[in-house]
Parts: C-alpha cells; sequence; structure tokens
C-alpha cells in the first residue's frame, strides 16, 4: 500500500505531525460539537481563524488553498441556485440568504481540523487512538480504514486525472456540469474500481498485520501524550469556551443543524 | 454477538464505501452547489449505486446498520455532521434490512435494491419528520425542503439502476464474484 503522506518529507517535520493522534482526534471532536452547537458568526469566526493556524502549521499551503477555493466555489454555486429558486419561490431568499454564513464557517473549520488529522497521522497511529476509545472492533477498524483511505482516494483521483487528460477529456467543475453522465462515466467508475481494488489490498494487509484479532500488540512505536498535547487543547479548550460566551448573547437555538 | 463473526475484509470494505459515498457527495456538492437540482440528483443517485454495491459486494444482515454507525461515527469525528439523525437512520437501517431477510434474504438480487430504495426512503422520511419538529413554525421551509428530498429521492431511485448495471461492470472485472 502506499505510504501516507506523514512520511513525505515537510509534511513529516510540521506542527500537527509532533502531536498524539489522541489530541488530534479530540480537536476534531471539539470543533464538530463546536459546529454543532455555534451558529453566531463571530463565535465560529475566532474557532476558524485558530483553527486555520493549525492547519498552516501543517506546510501544505496548496492543498489548503484548493480546499478552500473548493468551499467558497461550493458556496457560490450554492448561492446563485438559491437566487434562481427565489424567482419561484420568494420565502426561500428570506430563509437561506442570511443563513449562508455560518454553514461557511463551519466547512471551513471542519475542513482545517481534518487536514490536520488525515495529513500527518498514521494509520496505526489512528487505529490504536480509536481502540483506546473503547469503540467495538466493527466500529473503529472501519472508521480507521475510511480516515486512511482519504489520502488514497486523493492520489487514486490524481492519476485517473492525469490519465483523462491524456486520453483528451477535460476534468473540471464546469465539465462534470455540462456531461454529468460522462464524468460518472469516466471518472466515477474508474475511481470505485481502484477503491474496491485498495479495499482487497487493505484487507490482506489487515490480516497479516492480525487486525481484529483478539492477542494483545506489541506497538513498534510507543506514542506519548507529552506536554505539547496538553497545551495545545488547553489552548481549544479555551478558545471554544470564549466561541460561547460570544454564542451566548445570541442564544443556542439555531445551532443545531 | 454476531458482530463479532465479521471477517475483517467485510469490515474494511464497509470502510472503504463509507469513505466514497462521503467524499463522492462531497466532490458533486463541490462541483454544483447544495441546492442544485442537477447536483441533488446525482449525490443522492451515487449514493443508493454505491450502496447496492456494497451490499452485493458484502452479503450480510447488518451492513446497512453498520455503515450508517460507521458513516455517523466518522462525520461527527471529522465533519461535525448532525448525529441528531443517528436513531432514525438505525432505525431505517434495521428495517431495511428486515425487509431484505423477508424478500428473499441477501442472495436475492431483487431483494438488495428493493432494501436500497426502502432504506432510502425510509431515512428520508424519518429525516423530514425530524425536520418537522424542529422546524414546525416555518412550515414553507418544510415546504421547500420536501421538494428538495423528493428531487433527490428521485435521484435515489435512479442510482438503483446505476448501482445494478455496476455491479454487471463489477462481474465483468473479477471483483464482484456472485
Amino acid at each position: 500500500m502506499r505510504a501516507l503522506y506523514v512520511d513525505s518529507g515537510m509534511l513529516a517535520r510540521s506542527f500537527p505531525a509532533t502531536l498524539n493522534v489522541r489530541t488530534k482526534l479530540a480537536l476534531c471532536v471539539l470543533s464538530s460539537l463546536s459546529a454543532i452547537v455555534l451558529s453566531a458568526p463571530e463565535a465560529l469566526g475566532v474557532l476558524v481563524v485558530l483553527s486555520a493556524a493549525y492547519a498552516l502549521s501543517t506546510r501544505n499551503l496548496r492543498g489548503i488553498l484548493i480546499g478552500y477555493l473548493l468551499v467558497g466555489a461550493m458556496l457560490g454555486m450554492s448561492v446563485l441556485f438559491i437566487v434562481l429558486l427565489s424567482l419561484i419561490w420568494p420565502v426561500l431568499s428570506e430563509v437561506e440568504m442570511k443563513t449562508l454564513v455560518a454553514p461557511f464557517l463551519r466547512i471551513m473549520l471542519m475542513l482545517n481540523v481534518v487536514f490536520g488529522l488525515a495529513l500527518t497521522s498514521r494509520i496505526q497511529s489512528v487505529l490504536t487512538a480509536l481502540k483506546s476509545l473503547r469503540l467495538p472492533g466493527f466500529i473503529y477498524i472501519p472508521a480507521a480504514v475510511m480516515i486512511r483511505f482519504i489520502p488514497t482516494f486523493a492520489s487514486d483521483f490524481k492519476q485517473i486525472r492525469q490519465a483523462l487528460k491524456i486520453r483528451g477529456y477535460p476534468v473540471h467543475p464546469w465539465a462534470l456540469i455540462r456531461h454529468p453522465l460522462r464524468s460518472v462515466r469516466v471518472l466515477f467508475v474508474p475511481l470505485v474500481f481502484r477503491a474496491l481494488r485498495s479495499a482487497d489490498d487493505l484487507a490482506m494487509a489487515a490480516e497479516l498485520k492480525a487486525v481484529g484479532g483478539s492477542g494483545g500488540f506489541t506497538r513498534m512505536r510507543q506514542e506519548s501524550f507529552g506536554g505539547r498535547d496538553w497545551a495545545v487543547l488547553g489552548v481549544c479548550v479555551a478558545a471554544v469556551l470564549g466561541a460561547v460566551l460570544l454564542q451566548l448573547p445570541h442564544g443556542f437555538g439555531s445551532g443545531m443543524h | 454477538m454476531f458482530w463479532k463473526n465479521w471477517p475483517v475484509r467485510d469490515l474494511i470494505t464497509v470502510g472503504i464505501f463509507a469513505a466514497i459515498i462521503k467524499i463522492a457527495s462531497l466532490v458533486v456538492a463541490f462541483a454544483g452547489g447544495g441546492m442544485n437540482p442537477l447536483t441533488l440528483l446525482l449525490k443522492n443517485g451515487i449514493h443508493t449505486t454505491l450502496l447496492v454495491v456494497l451490499l452485493y459486494k458484502v452479503r450480510r444482515f447488518g451492513t446497512l446498520t453498520l455503515f450508517i454507525c460507521v458513516s455517523a461515527v466518522v462525520g461527527l469525528l471529522l465533519m461535525g455532521s448532525g448525529i441528531t439523525l443517528l436513531p432514525a437512520m438505525i432505525v431505517a437501517g434495521l428495517l431495511a434490512e428486515a425487509c431484505i431477510l423477508l424478500w428473499g434474504g441477501y442472495g436475492n438480487a431483487l431483494a438488495l435494491v428493493l432494501g436500497v430504495a426502502l432504506f432510502d426512503l425510509l431515512g428520508k422520511s424519518l429525516s423530514l419528520g425530524l425536520s418537522w419538529v424542529m422546524m414546525r413554525e416555518q412550515p414553507a421551509l418544510l415546504i421547500t425542503v420536501s421538494l428538495m428530498v423528493a428531487v433527490g429521492y428521485a435521484g435515489s431511485v435512479m442510482g438503483l439502476g446505476g448501482g445494478v448495471l455496476f455491479v454487471r461492470e463489477l462481474r465483468h472485472a473479477g471483483i464482484v464474484r456472485r
């Protein structure tokens, strides 16, 4: 199997790579809960700024910028279609347009923390961390595979895109919209084929490593929970408390989604 | 507990499919925007297509429910997605799987396709019911959401056919053997 991105050069020396995986998972959970509870733009904004600093510390500026551009483009398209739909259904423009900022900030927040976890964590560390949460094997194995699959999927997508370029197929959002069926055929089908092959490879690797076995494991790397992890968690909890204080004047009723 | 008898191979396949469905939905939403009817059709179509393929690949009672649980855990960890819908989705998954067993079991291709159709219908209906509880003060918004969900379900039904075609291709490639 291909190595995770953490093994490649600069990312391995980045700040999130030095943190314990449990710290990175805790950041994701805290951000998820904040995204569920908070709805005021200023409250979410504070967390987005801090999480952006965390994401930038992975030193993958290009990937982060592409992610931001994609989120911006998605929301731009949503606004366009809301405007079109509001011509038929005027009540939609009253309700949706003013509530678009909070979802955008929520997506940015989650994007930032996911970058920190997915691009700087080894699959074995994620597995160990999920196991230490006392999750049953039938939940933590697929969950770890799901997280592990993100870089593999990105790599598969890159290879298929290059193959399509060589054959003369345009691969950009406009082409996807103009020819949705062709896009499904030339892009989505090969992606699923490759994903199923990856599933077979991963299954073989898991069986060889006795993943899912009942015996105890001797870990090659002992992951310690150090002062840096406590400091990051402390900053994160303080930021969430600050965001909750900013949310208080707005109330918590409309935050659920 | 019967979950313990699941081979790691099947658990990994469920995880991979949960990832593909999540990422494919995100990619389609990125390309076309969330409120675009075409995007809704395509997103739901891809969702049911992949669910049909998953059930063909992992023919066990509990596959749908496990898929829902894993997606919910990772959704909460990574994406902050609504955990409030989880109980409704688990109920939909269990009911659909019970119906698959009643309609001939996991060896029956038609039962699998109908099971996915029922799961999607139940999931969407229960979610709409929950939305009604949350937004009963704004019925206009709920009507709009219901229309969007109806468009999405049309895409899901189209995806069922796509799933069958997909499985046929996978059989040619030797990836799905039954």
